[in-house]
């Protein structure tokens, strides 16, 4: 998949001028060190993801390095008769938290009502965590919220900013997560419609139980390249279970640039399922 | 205390919290929650397709589950 992508870039290289490289310990790292460098909001570079860390659907932590390939507008001419080059990133082991793409958009371009400006806003980590765990402690549970990532990213797979996670954890919490995850969506649901009223914005933001997300996405994951793989040698579509709609949308993901299969979702409501065929 | 999760929810959902009430009648197996909100108000707790009121059903089935008391929840007009 990425191999793919880095040889589009090579073809691309010679329409869009020379293209400068950037690695960082992520692709919103890489891509906040490139906007630095040409003085341009993350929103107007034209990229390309030579390597993502991990593949990542709930944007949970990245490991290792990203690299991206930047084409430098036009305007900045002297920048776009550089060679190639490799611009590492300092060693910045205190910098877990750069600051987040959204954020530095919205600090750079106010008023802007571009997708990107919807990020969430900075109240938003203690309204979610003092909202879900009243709502926990009103239904009688023992449980405590951690926030598992801060969001705000940019999500190389989906191009769009990364949400919130927050992660209950405590005892006998299987209740919250019910048949296919549906308890779980239900107080995901009323979280964000009370976070909603006091912040007065819809916020970007996943509420998980135990990990019990983060656990199905890699499943499901590893559910579609299975199936993906036998669809290839059978050449016969292959349809999977019925699953709510984030649940489909990380098998199209996973599948999206698979060469030889492509996905399709069938069927309504609950009974909605997706199916994997060969192409 | 399910009732005082209905209420939380209600109250943070309406534009009148003060004109929220919920009642809890006691049966033998079942316990009846009724969830009065003012007139103007009774949207915010049903929802767009009920979305609101089945999500608050969800919430208090998985409640009673530990509670080992089925509970059901009323919105009154």
């Amino acid at each position: 998949m990425n191999n793919e992508k880095s040889r589009d870039a090579r073809q691309n290289a010679d329409s869009r001028g020379k293209a400068v490289q950037f690695i960082g310990k992520s692709v919103e790292d890489a891509l906040n060190q490139a906007a630095e460098q040409f003085g341009v909001p993350v929103a107007q570079l034209d990229f390309e993801v030579v390597k993502d860390t991990t593949f990542s659907i709930l944007g949970f932590v990245r490991k290792g390095e990203a690299v991206v390939r930047i084409w430098p507008a036009s305007e900045q001419g002297e920048l776009a008769e550089a060679e190639v080059e490799e611009v590492e990133a300092e060693p910045q082991p205190a910098q877990v938290q750069r600051p987040a793409v959204s954020a530095s958009i919205l600090d750079e371009d106010e008023g802007d009502d571009s997708e990107e400006t919807k990020g969430n806003p900075p109240e938003l980590e203690d309204v979610a965590t003092e909202v879900l765990s009243t709502l926990l402690d009103k239904m009688d549970l023992i449980a405590a919220v951690e926030v598992v990532d801060q969001g705000g990213s940019l999500d190389p797979q989906t191009n769009e900013i990364t949400p919130m996670v927050l992660n209950a954890v405590g005892d006998d919490l299987g209740v919250l997560i019910g048949r296919r995850g549906e308890t779980l969506r239900d107080l995901q649901f009323i979280t964000r419609l009370i976070i909603s009223r006091q912040l007065g914005v819809w916020p970007n933001v996943i509420v998980d139980v135990e990990g019990y997300k983060e656990k199905r996405a890699a499943s499901l994951q590893a559910l579609a390249k299975r199936m993906a793989d036998e669809v290839r040698e059978t050449r016969r579509a292959a349809v999977l279970e019925p699953m709510p709609a984030y649940e489909r949308r990380i098998v199209h993901l996973t599948l999206r640039n698979d060469p030889d299969v492509y996905t399709e979702s069938t069927g309504e409501d609950e009974h909605r399922k997706v199916q994997i065929l060969p192409r | 205390m399910l009732r005082e999760m209905i209420e939380f929810i209600a109250k943070a959902l309406v534009d009148q919290p003060d004109q929220v009430r919920v009642t809890e009648v006691e049966g033998e197996q079942t316990s009846v929650l009724e969830l009065k909100v003012a007139k103007e108000d009774l949207g915010k707790v049903i929802g767009k397709q009920g979305r609101t009121a089945r999500a608050m059903r969800t919430l208090l089935g998985a409640a009673s589950t530990k509670a080992r008391k089925r509970s059901v929840l009323e919105i009154l007009e």
